[in-house]
């Protein structure tokens, strides 16, 4: 056995000019595979992150918060909502300060969004913090929106009348950020979800006396035991009564589990094509790969002939052959691998963000000892057919 | 130590049947130098390869050291050729991706044999026919005559009972020729049991006994 394994890495060496095209085809072939595979498990993370989602299902309706009490939606409207398009037992609303120049995030946010968070009412009145947002702040921050610093008070060490250093850090507190469904950003390179850590997240009665800022308001209602075609069809119906209430104001009505649940219909497609067309080419390396061998093992018959005479066994052949075949493929699997990694940037384009996976080189591993098995199957009865004498009639 | 009892093989052609070896029989004694000459196409190749059981036959008995061939599998007769017969070709049959002493440890290697043991062979077998310096040239390195003495010390390299030498001067000059004879007169002294085939008489001298064969018979 060592004396085979040390004859197929001699040859190699020896033979290593010729058997460079192989190389090459299965350095391209393993790539390609390894790239597929990383796409199709970069898919699946996304999948499973938006199935995680679907377990609670929401709809979320917003608009800008307006000096005109009348523009903004109220307890009467949500109350029609409940009893006319579906019986919602609570609701999460919260006001996002937009387009200030802060290099933190300000949100007011109601009872059931701070429960939601926290998981217990115990902090309503609190003011939480994201601890990238506390660092900055305790470092002497200088505010630059006007609108904002109005309502900071660096005697008293205040924002919005209330302590800084009564700010509750987030970190201390075991969140469930992704439930809130608040900050998910649809890229083209998947959903990404935002961090709460440079927030800060305000009791919702802050924002009464704060119209001055340029907020917008968001009611999120849940669906429970609901599908999606479903909430397709509340949405439309809350929109139309929104719009035809409001006239002035523009509510946007967003489902974002027919959203999530559209780009992972469209990825799930897009990953079958990808699949089927790099296994297809894989598949037709595999070949080329088997027809580039067997004529390679036809030129080497004399070689054969000689071990027959030299009393090597059928078996002791075909473990030499393996060998060599495995040892090849290994070695440009691995490289193959490797090199798969730079390229699959290129690929962040197709709908996901593309991560190398460490079970891709496992995979890749178990095909190519596969390919090699199956190779050298072929190859085996090939050389069924070489007997000694065959072989040495031909030199 | 070999007995052959009516032994025929056949070549056919479609319809047309050749008779390369024609019911013969034949025994050799251990450390014999045996000679097979004839014409071209008389079957004393056929009847070596058939020996050095490397090819079957159709018909007839073939025993070693009392052993029946027909009897034996794939298995044992590889076995049988890896540890008691040696070859040597008109052609060398050298690897020629392999240097010489790596050529020389091929069938120790095929036996199993350790690395350490193999190298210290070789190097005892390559100085014993004379090429130490040529050690680690490539085949196409070497002279007819060089090749050809790598090619014995490959064929003696596992201690073989039996030397089945096809030709083994036919590429070579006349010189050479004798050079090469001589060693296998050597390795016969010492106690081998050597089969050689040529179509050269002259080299007749250095067998103990001669067979001249024609269409696939023995005729003296």
């Amino acid at each position: 056995m060592i004396y085979l394994f040390e004859r197929a890495e001699k040859r190699i060496k020896r033979n290593i000019k010729k058997y460079f095209p192989i190389i090459i085809q299965v350095i391209i072939g393993v790539c390609m595979l390894s790239i597929s595979i990383n796409i199709i498990l970069s898919f699946n993370k996304q999948f499973n992150d938006l199935e995680e989602l679907f377990s609670f299902k929401y709809l979320t309706i917003s608009t800008p918060i307006t000096d005109n009490v009348n523009d903004n939606i109220n307890s009467e409207d949500l109350e029609y909502i409940k009893n006319n398009f579906y019986p919602i037992s609570f609701y999460k609303q919260y006001s996002y300060v937009e387009d200030y120049k802060e290099n933190f995030s300000i949100l007011f946010a109601n009872e059931a969004f701070y429960y939601e968070l926290t998981g217990s009412n115990e902090f309503n009145k609190s003011v939480l913090i994201g601890k990238y947002a506390n660092k900055i702040l305790n470092e002497n921050y200088k505010f630059k929106d006007k609108n904002i610093k109005k309502y900071f008070d660096d005697k008293k060490n205040t924002l919005f009348n209330i302590r800084i250093s009564d700010f509750i850090i987030l970190d201390n507190i075991n969140c469930n950020f992704k439930n809130l469904l608040s900050d998910i950003k649809y890229t083209s390179n998947g959903v990404e979800f935002d961090s709460l850590d440079n927030y800060i997240i305000f009791p919702y009665s802050t924002i009464q006396d704060l119209k001055d800022l340029n907020c917008r308001d968001y009611i999120t209602l849940p669906f429970n035991n609901k599908n999606k075609n479903d909430i397709v069809a509340i949405a439309q119906n809350i929109q139309s009564y929104l719009n035809n209430k409001y006239t002035n104001t523009s509510y946007e009505v967003r489902n974002y589990i027919g959203e999530a649940q559209s780009i992972l219909s469209r990825n799930i497609e897009l990953s079958k094509v990808i699949n089927f067309v790099l296994s297809f080419i894989f598949l037709i390396i595999t070949f080329s790969l088997i027809g580039l061998l067997l004529i390679f093992m036809n030129k080497r018959k004399k070689e054969i002939a000689i071990s027959f005479l030299c009393g090597a066994s059928y078996n002791q052949l075909r473990l030499e052959i393996f060998l060599e075949i495995f040892f090849i493929v290994i070695v440009s699997t691995l490289i193959g691998n490797l090199l798969s990694i730079p390229f699959l940037p290129i690929f962040d384009g197709v709908g996901v963000k593309n991560t190398y996976s460490i079970y891709s080189m496992i995979i890749c591993a178990i095909a190519s000892i596969l390919l090699s098995t199956l190779i050298c199957t072929i190859l085996s009865q090939k050389l069924k057919y070489m007997s000694p004498i065959k072989c040495l009639k031909d030199l | 130590m070999i007995e052959i009892k009516n032994l025929s093989k056949i070549y056919k052609n479609g319809k047309h049947k050749f008779y390369a070896l024609n019911n013969i029989s034949l025994n050799i004694k251990s450390g014999e130098f045996l000679m097979i000459t004839g014409r071209s196409g008389c079957g004393k190749s056929s009847l070596l390869n058939i020996i050095g059981l490397i090819d079957d036959f159709d018909s007839g008995d073939y025993f070693l050291y009392g052993q029946n061939i027909k009897q034996i599998n794939k298995k044992q007769l590889a076995k049988t050729r890896l540890n008691q017969i040696g070859y040597i070709y008109q052609s060398f049959n050298l690897i020629n991706e392999l240097n010489c002493l790596d050529n020389i440890q091929l069938i120790q290697g095929y036996a199993g044999i350790s690395k350490l043991e193999r190298q210290k062979n070789a190097k005892s077998l390559i100085s014993r026919v004379g090429l130490s310096k040529k050690a680690n040239s490539y085949p196409s390195e070497l002279s007819g005559g060089e090749q050809q003495r790598i090619a014995i010390a490959r064929a003696i390299s596992n201690n073989p009972k039996i030397i089945l030498a096809d030709e083994p001067t036919g590429n070579l000059d006349y010189n050479t020729g004798l050079e090469i004879m001589s060693l296998l007169k050597e390795l016969n002294k010492q106690g081998i049991t050597i089969i050689m085939v040529t179509h050269d008489r002259d080299l007749l001298s250095y067998s103990s006994r001669f067979l001249v064969m024609q269409d696939g018979i023995f005729i003296n």
